[in-house]
């Protein structure tokens, strides 16, 4: 099922985003993707906020780099009073390396209750309709 | 001695589009104008995340090449790349957006011939730059394109020219139609949609101003509607959505814009594609 998480700048989900890709990318393999986000983020047709489209806990497995840096993610969700150092840690614990890990195991717990469903989100105004 | 003809009297011995002038954009996953000399796609491979243009080999998708780079996982379209010579590459930057050309290690066909898959549930799409594919002072356009959507009931968009043209999938009261619409919103033309792989061509017709689709040979679809004028700037051109929603489910193998009435080359390209797609 398809999950929404919004976000009160385009930044703020592109990096998401971006760095949730980072973490299973090795950069001896490319060093120059095309591919540079994992996540798909919209922006409000009349507002300014911005979701990111993730599957649930059940999407597919991403793979983890050998050399993953989850700290550009930890940081900005700190910043935003999201993610505690308890969580930090547990979630730093799951980015094992040459391994792979959940969208929803790295993610933090307020994020993951803050989803949005594509019902909620067709209510809210996110949609157009075809014209 | 009597003359043979390959489809079209109207090409010559070169590959299909080298007769034609005012081409757009040309999406393909077959060498379709003699002077591209670049790459069909890049794709990502599952296993690794690596990423490797893809070629052609005597005028197809060079399969080997990118079976081998897929091993036994997933390969998924990153770049489309325009033959045109214009540049007007369709990209998809985003992992889980982007459509499938193998599936665990199978090469994705349609009527026996390569095709990319398109999912809604991951809003899987393409996307250029801004770009300008249909006339830059009348809005004039013709295009052709295969493709086929899958058996449900929502609406879907094959291609969107943001602000511009859209044909779309709608589902009705009690059948689905493929709808071609304009800036206004008014559908422009409808033909019955089915699950088949399907022509589905398009042009403008200068004379009173009306647009027209078109599903394999048949003409079903004439336009009513006539209009002063027909909207010209600069737009996104997308295959599968439209303001991210109305996902594609189904398949895309080729897509081929022209900024110009042009029927005899709507046509032609027409005729090539139904032989060569095996379209009934």
């Amino acid at each position: 099922m398809i999950h929404y998480s919004i976000f009160n700048t385009e930044e703020e989900a592109l990096l998401v985003s971006r760095e949730l890709y980072r973490l299973s990318i090795d950069g001896e393999i490319d060093t120059t993707p095309t591919t540079q986000y994992l996540f798909s983020v919209i922006k409000h047709p009349k507002e300014d906020l911005w979701a990111m489209m993730s599957d649930s806990e059940t999407d597919i497995p991403m793979i983890v780099n050998k050399n993953p840096d989850p700290v550009p993610l930890a940081t900005m969700f700190k910043a935003k009073g999201l993610l505690g150092e308890a969580e930090t840690q547990e979630i730093s614990k799951k980015a094992v390396p040459n391994t792979t890990v959940r969208f929803g195991d790295i993610v933090p717990m307020a994020v993951k209750q803050a989803y949005k469903n594509h019902e909620q989100m067709e209510r809210d105004g996110w949609f157009q309709v075809i014209e | 001695m009597p003359q043979f003809f390959y489809y079209s009297a109207s090409i010559s011995s070169g590959l299909l589009l080298d007769d034609f002038s005012d081409l757009s954009a040309i999406f393909s996953l077959r060498l379709l104008l003699t002077a591209y000399t670049g790459y069909c796609i890049r794709v990502r491979r599952s296993s690794d995340n690596a990423e490797l243009d893809i070629g052609f080999v005597n005028g197809v998708l060079d399969t080997a090449t990118l079976l081998t780079f897929c091993g036994a996982g997933n390969g998924y379209v990153t770049i489309w790349y325009d033959q045109s010579g214009n540049g007007n590459n369709s990209v998809q930057a985003t992992a889980t957006r982007q459509p499938l050309i193998v599936d665990s290690g199978t090469l994705i066909t349609n009527n026996s011939k390569p095709s990319l898959k398109f999912t809604s549930a991951v809003g899987s799409s393409l996307s250029t730059g801004l770009v300008q594919l249909v006339n830059a002072s009348t809005g004039y356009f013709t295009y052709s394109g295969v493709a086929s959507v899958n058996a449900t009931n929502a609406d879907m968009v094959l291609f969107n020219h943001d602000n511009l043209v859209q044909l779309c999938r709608q589902a009705g009261a009690s059948a689905t139609f493929y709808n071609l619409l304009v800036v206004s919103g008014t559908p422009t033309a409808s033909v019955a949609s089915d699950t088949n792989l399907n022509i589905l061509s398009s042009l403008t017709k200068s004379s009173d101003l009306k647009l027209y689709l078109h599903k394999n040979a048949s003409v079903t679809g004439v336009s009513g509607n006539t209009f002063s004028t027909l909207p010209a700037g600069t737009s996104y051109f997308r295959i599968g959505h439209y303001s991210n929603n109305f996902y594609l489910d189904g398949y895309v193998s080729e897509f081929v814009m022209i900024a110009a009435e042009n029927e005899t080359a709507r046509t032609a390209i027409r005729d090539n594609q139904i032989a060569y797609y095996g379209v009934a």
